[in-house]
């Protein structure tokens, strides 16, 4: 059990008991009283009937007494001066502050601030409850889905739901394609011979529809922003051979693999509209 | 209150209730600013600190965790805050100042006039004797002989071993004997001159 230090005071306010006591091991043989001793005993750490021993031995040292005198007188005056101080409410002060900063409610008001509370989680409680009663004594009004078929029939059913579905998604994109503008057609897109990419500069164009691999490509310098079809399978008469310009706008040049001449290979790309 | 009721007060202060903080102020208020006064010498500067922790306190609360006792964590705040003021100030400790804050509105104009002079005197000792203290004693003194805690509790707000908050202690007391006694006999001497 914790012993504070005014039950020490207390303690040693019943003064010596009587008798001589003996000695306590840590009493020097000259019968001094050990600073350290007192001070575990103003500490706290020494047992009441101790202390009482120890307070009886201090009264015998005549040094050691006026020490522990004055040490008493300077503690009382410690513990006096706290009860003396006069302390301001500080309670209206920081209460407005708090409020005006966080807010705090008086007492009816935090009343009702709870009842508010119980009365949301209340509701709460009770639509859950609501909607498993409908759903046990009147399924159909708490139904979700248009039509649920149950599991025994899962292989009927999955088709059914995933239209189900889908028709939903679909009507859903439907109502979002209807909203939102069809994108301008971009000015490169007359100008591309076949499938590539937006920045087809130097890069190989090829078209596997028809199934003849066609490939055009430019001379080498893209400051000339041109393309030559060579071979004999190119489709749009009189290209063959000749340079395509861009601009103008060529469907279904194709080339075959075989028609490239060595003097071409290794430096086929294209560049088209830049 | 016990810590069971204080950690309900809490709750309720938490969530808002103006009658709960009220109470947590009024429990706390005269220790901590008796403590504070000891501590900085200054009331008024005392006050400012008390106030500001209050506010802190309770605009936190949410963050307060139970394992703890209250006193600490305000004391803790009110620490930092002084340490904060003391950054931007210069210390002063007045004992004149605090001696007149401690005996204002107290002193009984019926009450012998002997008595009186004898706790004053004694006041201006004790003023005189805190203030040759270094802080961490001065803190450590207040606390465990003027606020009455336990070691323990000392330990965990200063961040320290109990064993060094002993050692403060022990030497705080010794040091203040002698600076009191100082003190007591320079003031003996002084009235003696004027005699």
């Amino acid at each position: 059990m914790p012993f504070s230090f005014r039950d020490h005071l207390d303690a040693l306010n019943h003064g010596s008991p009587a008798g001589k006591p003996p000695l306590p091991p840590e009493v020097q043989a000259d019968g001094a009283i050990p600073d350290d001793l007192v001070d575990h005993m103003l500490d706290g750490e020494v047992d009441p009937q101790r202390a009482r021993e120890l307070f009886g031995l201090i009264r015998r040292d005549r040094e050691a007494s006026k020490r522990f005198d004055a040490t008493q007188g300077i503690l009382r005056t410690l513990r006096a001066s706290d009860n003396e101080t006069e302390c301001p409410d500080f309670s209206a002060r920081v209460l407005a502050r708090v409020a005006s900063r966080s807010g705090l409610f008086s007492a009816s008001g935090f009343r009702a601030m709870l009842a508010y509370r119980y009365a949301a989680a209340a509701a709460v409680l009770l639509a859950i409850g609501g909607v498993f009663v409908a759903q046990r004594l009147a399924p159909e009004a708490v139904r979700l889905t248009p039509q649920q078929t149950p599991v025994s029939r899962l292989v009927q059913s999955v088709p059914t739901e995933t239209a189900g579905m889908f028709s939903g998604v679909r009507s859903v994109l439907t109502s979002l394609v209807g909203t939102v503008p069809s994108p301008a057609p971009s000015p490169l897109a007359v100008r591309r011979l076949c499938e590539m990419s937006d920045d087809h500069s130097g890069s190989i164009c090829s078209r596997m529809n028809p199934p003849l691999s066609a490939i055009l490509w430019t001379d080498d310098s893209p400051s000339q922003p041109r393309a030559v079809c060579k071979g004999r399978r190119c489709a749009e008469p009189n290209t063959r051979d000749a340079w395509v310009t861009a601009g103008n706008t060529y469907n279904g040049i194709l080339l075959e693999d075989s028609d490239l001449s060595s003097r071409d290979s290794g430096v086929v790309f294209v560049s088209f509209g830049r | 209150m016990n810590r069971l009721e204080e950690q309900r007060v809490i709750e309720l202060a938490a969530q808002g209730d103006r009658a709960s903080a009220d109470c947590l102020i009024r429990t706390h208020q005269a220790s901590l600013y008796s403590y504070m006064v000891r501590l900085s010498g200054r009331p008024d500067l005392a006050e400012d600190i008390v106030q500001d922790a209050f506010v802190r306190v309770l605009m936190n609360l949410n963050r307060f965790d139970p394992r703890f006792r209250f006193s600490t964590w305000l004391f803790t705040i009110a620490k930092r805050l002084y340490v904060n003021a003391m950054q931007k100030h210069k210390p002063l400790y007045d004992s004149d100042v605090v001696g007149a804050a401690a005996g204002a509105g107290r002193s009984d104009p019926s009450a012998p006039s002997m008595a009186l002079e004898e706790r004053t005197h004694a006041r201006e000792c004790l003023d005189a004797a805190l203030s040759g203290l270094n802080e961490e004693q001065r803190q450590i003194m207040l606390l465990f002989h003027q606020q009455e805690w336990p070691i323990a509790q000392i330990a965990a707000y200063m961040s320290m071993p109990e064993g060094t908050i002993k050692s403060h202690l022990h030497r705080g007391r010794k040091k203040m004997r002698r600076l009191y006694e100082e003190v007591e006999q320079g003031l003996e001497a002084e009235v003696e001159a004027r005699l």
